[in-house]
């Protein structure tokens, strides 16, 4: 593990090279099952920030992809305003709005928490449907990104998708992600030693809203097509949450494994119509009881191998000095 | 030994990753080479069309049966020698994608099509949960889109380049249940209007108050519903209170079985209920409430076996067609959705043999200039690229045996279709 640090720029490199070249290299049909890639990913590493790191299991994330992909809709096509600065206004609306909501949801934990996020989300859904500026609950076609390049699409995602991992691995080097992995481990322990905890939730939940914004808005650029009942869904919640268990909750390169592995399960599930459901429920049945850290939460457990997590719990023999 | 294992085990997990994306890029049928946009692969002797469709979900009813008449016309096609485009003649190869009735997923499988499977074309049908996302993934990526089973407004939700849609609009929808109206004896009487907030409602609601003061009836808005709610007490109390001689509406099957039932126990009954969309097929007339509570319910018809119109591909009559339906599929009888299915294989062809090659600019203006007699009446495509098809209207009649007939109670807009019977009034 001393040569972690090497690894890491090699692989780094590697992957902007491997990126990089794609768009003049690969088919259409690769570039854009990467742009899923990269917009799954994004979704799964905030979901795990969220779930993995901070306790928060929330069910209600679709609430933000709702709002970025109806702030992209309404100010690009209704009033014209740019799509990227529509994306970005986007996330900031989603950061205020979680912002608003967080001293009602943030009093309850657990079970309680999941369900409070998710009657947000549903809550949103039903105000959407009757909310005269977006035009109650119309099919809009996003016309404004009709016309639109993959490979912009792809740079977009791909953008997104570094913002996001990006962002969980400073903010997990940082004292708050000391403070985060805390409370993954203990919240009555970590309180007793001192970690705000509510300071910190809120701080997480709130770059978690950001990002999901960015993320809905972007993933709408691919969509062009957008309602209050598909905005809403809980179909977002459950694709980032299936990547993240399968990949390994409470490691980074978990979401990065699931939701290369959720894409491209569903992708050849469009040959089986009916099926894809069935076959990403017993993919998770089977992690779950066989490997219930998932992926790369079982691969850490039997061979200590990481790359990008930080992990101050338990150090393996031997490996005291693998922080930082 | 620990560091020999991770290594191993970082090397295997790069490589299935890797190797997962190569086999990925491999989908694309070797397409790698392919120019960067849209760009149509050198051509072969078929011609790729693409076909998004609710196979599963909840409009899966809907979906049944389109893989066999989408197949047979395009057999009838292939079986004539194919279509000559770019100086050959060849034939036509569907590949089908499911939309799992969901917008979202309606989308990627569309996207997934043009992508992986490098179509020349699409088709989409059933809905605009469909055929709206369908048709903006085509218009994203500049591939011609052909759409069916979707009213006109409901589609129309942008201004498109490349999609081209044939259904039928509200003023056709509103005329044909003004037949219903006038058969019923209530001239001048006042009209409840059941919208939910989706775009089919709010574009009901925005065009009644004009029909009905052009045709000399009321309308009364009650207000509008969101679709899933479970109580409509107030909206019926409303309807009731204003003395509402007709009720009509545009509802989903559930929202509609729903409401009915609730309006059947307040006690009060307008003397007509006209709703589009609940009950197309006999199945949901049927779920829309036990022991024949839909009966007497009048809905908009778009196709019978009886229309008198013949296929532009072969000849062959409506009801040639719908018994095609019933042999392929082993149903008792061809819903609309047969002639629908059917027409949208006829506009294809005539696309393409009017274009005469894939050019895209090509097909889009072979389309712009179309102008043929399908199974489904005239299909001529406005600036807005839809055309209009006209309605007849149809009453549900719950049988004493427990089946369900649809009678044609009024064919102002196809003169030739015959009714069967006469409105039957609460």
């Amino acid at each position: 593990m001393k040569m972690k640090k090497q690894n890491l720029i090699i692989l780094i490199i590697a992957i902007v090279v491997l990126f990089g070249i794609l768009p003049a290299a690969g088919s259409n049909n690769l570039l854009q099952m990467v742009t899923l890639m990269c917009l799954y990913l994004a979704m799964s590493q905030m979901w795990n920030l969220l779930g993995g790191y901070a306790g928060m299991l929330s069910l209600g994330m679709q609430a933000f992809i709702g709002i970025g992909g109806y702030t992209l809709t309404i100010l690009s096509v209704q009033f014209g305003v740019n799509i990227y600065l529509s994306i970005i206004i986007g996330a900031v609306i989603c950061a205020l709005f979680g912002l608003a909501v967080s001293p009602a949801i943030f009093k309850m934990s657990g079970v309680y928490f999941a369900i409070g996020t998710w009657i947000v989300a549903e809550a949103l859904n039903v105000f959407f449907s009757n909310w005269k500026f977006v035009g109650y609950a119309k099919d809009w076609s996003i016309n404004s990104v009709f016309g639109m390049s993959t490979r912009q699409l792809y740079y977009t995602a791909l953008v997104v998708a570094i913002l996001a991992t990006l962002i969980v691995f400073v903010l997990l080097r940082t004292k708050t992600g000391l403070a985060l992995m805390a409370i993954r481990d203990s919240a009555s322990a970590a309180e007793t030693m001192g970690v705000e905890i509510y300071k910190t939730k809120l701080k997480c939940y709130v770059i978690a809203c950001f990002m999901m914004g960015l993320i809905g808005g972007a993933q709408y650029m691919q969509t062009a097509y957008i309602n209050p009942s598909t905005g809403f869904s809980i179909n977002w919640t459950i694709a980032m949450t299936f990547a993240v268990i399968i990949g390994g909750l409470g490691t980074m390169e978990g979401p990065i494994v699931g939701a290369v592995l959720y894409v491209i399960i569903t992708q050849i599930m469009y040959n089986f119509p009916g099926m894809s459901n069935i076959v990403l429920g017993i993919i998770a049945i089977v992690v779950i009881l066989l490997a219930p850290d998932g992926i790369m939460g079982t691969l850490y457990k039997k061979t200590g191998f990481q790359i990008l997590s930080p992990r101050r719990s338990i150090p393996k023999v031997g490996e005291t000095k693998a922080a930082e | 030994m620990k560091k020999r294992f991770a290594r191993i085990a970082a090397i295997a997990v790069a490589a299935v990753m890797v190797g997962s994306l190569a086999a990925c890029g491999s989908n694309g049928g070797g397409s790698g080479s392919a120019a960067p946009e849209s760009g149509k692969k050198a051509s072969g002797d078929t011609i790729t069309v693409g076909v998004v469709y609710p196979q599963t979900g909840a409009l899966a009813a809907f979906g049944a049966g389109t893989e066999e008449m989408y197949g047979y016309a395009v057999d009838e096609i292939n079986q004539a020698g194919g279509i000559e485009v770019d100086g050959s003649a060849k034939q036509i190869e569907l590949v089908y994608a499911d939309s799992e009735s969901d917008p979202t997923k309606a989308s990627e499988a569309a996207n997934n099509l043009i992508s992986s499977k490098d179509i020349d074309i699409m088709l989409t049908a059933k809905t605009a949960d469909t055929t709206v996302p369908v048709a903006a993934a085509c218009e994203r990526a500049g591939v011609v889109c052909l759409s069916v089973d979707t009213p006109d407004e409901a589609w129309a939700t942008s201004d498109y380049q490349y999609s081209f849609h044939a259904g039928f609009n509200t003023e056709n929808e509103l005329n044909s249940f003004k037949d219903a109206w006038d058969k019923a004896g209530i001239s001048g009487g006042k009209v409840g209007v059941m919208h939910a907030t989706d775009t089919e409602g709010q574009t009901m609601i925005g065009a009644i108050s004009a029909f009905c003061e052009a045709n000399g009836y009321e309308a009364y808005d009650p207000g509008a519903y969101t679709s899933g709610s479970t109580d409509y007490t107030s909206i019926i109390n409303n309807l009731k209170k204003e003395g509402c001689d007709a009720v009509v509406g545009v509802m989903l099957t559930s929202d509609f079985g729903t409401f009915f039932s609730q309006l059947k126990s307040s006690g009060y009954m307008p003397k007509v209920t006209t709703v589009a969309k609940a009950t197309l097929f006999k199945e949901d007339v049927d779920a829309a409430g036990a022991n024949g509570l839909a009966d007497g319910l009048c809905s908009e018809v778009w196709w019978t076996p009886s229309h008198p119109f013949v296929s532009s591909i072969t000849g062959e009559t409506c009801e040639d067609i719908g018994n095609k339906w019933m042999e392929l599929t082993g149903a008792e009888y061809a819903p609309a959705t047969a002639g629908y299915d059917y027409a949208n294989v006829e506009i294809l062809y005539n696309v393409l043999k009017n274009a005469g090659t894939l050019d895209t600019d090509a097909l889009v203006k072979a389309a712009d200039e179309l102008s043929i007699d399908t199974v489904i009446g005239p299909v001529d495509f406005n600036d807005q690229h839809y055309s209009v098809q006209p309605l007849v209207t149809g009453q549900w009649i719950y049988n004493e045996d427990g089946t369900w007939t649809q009678e044609i109670i009024a064919n102002t807009q196809v003169p030739d279709c015959p009714t069967t019977a006469e409105l039957k009034v609460n």
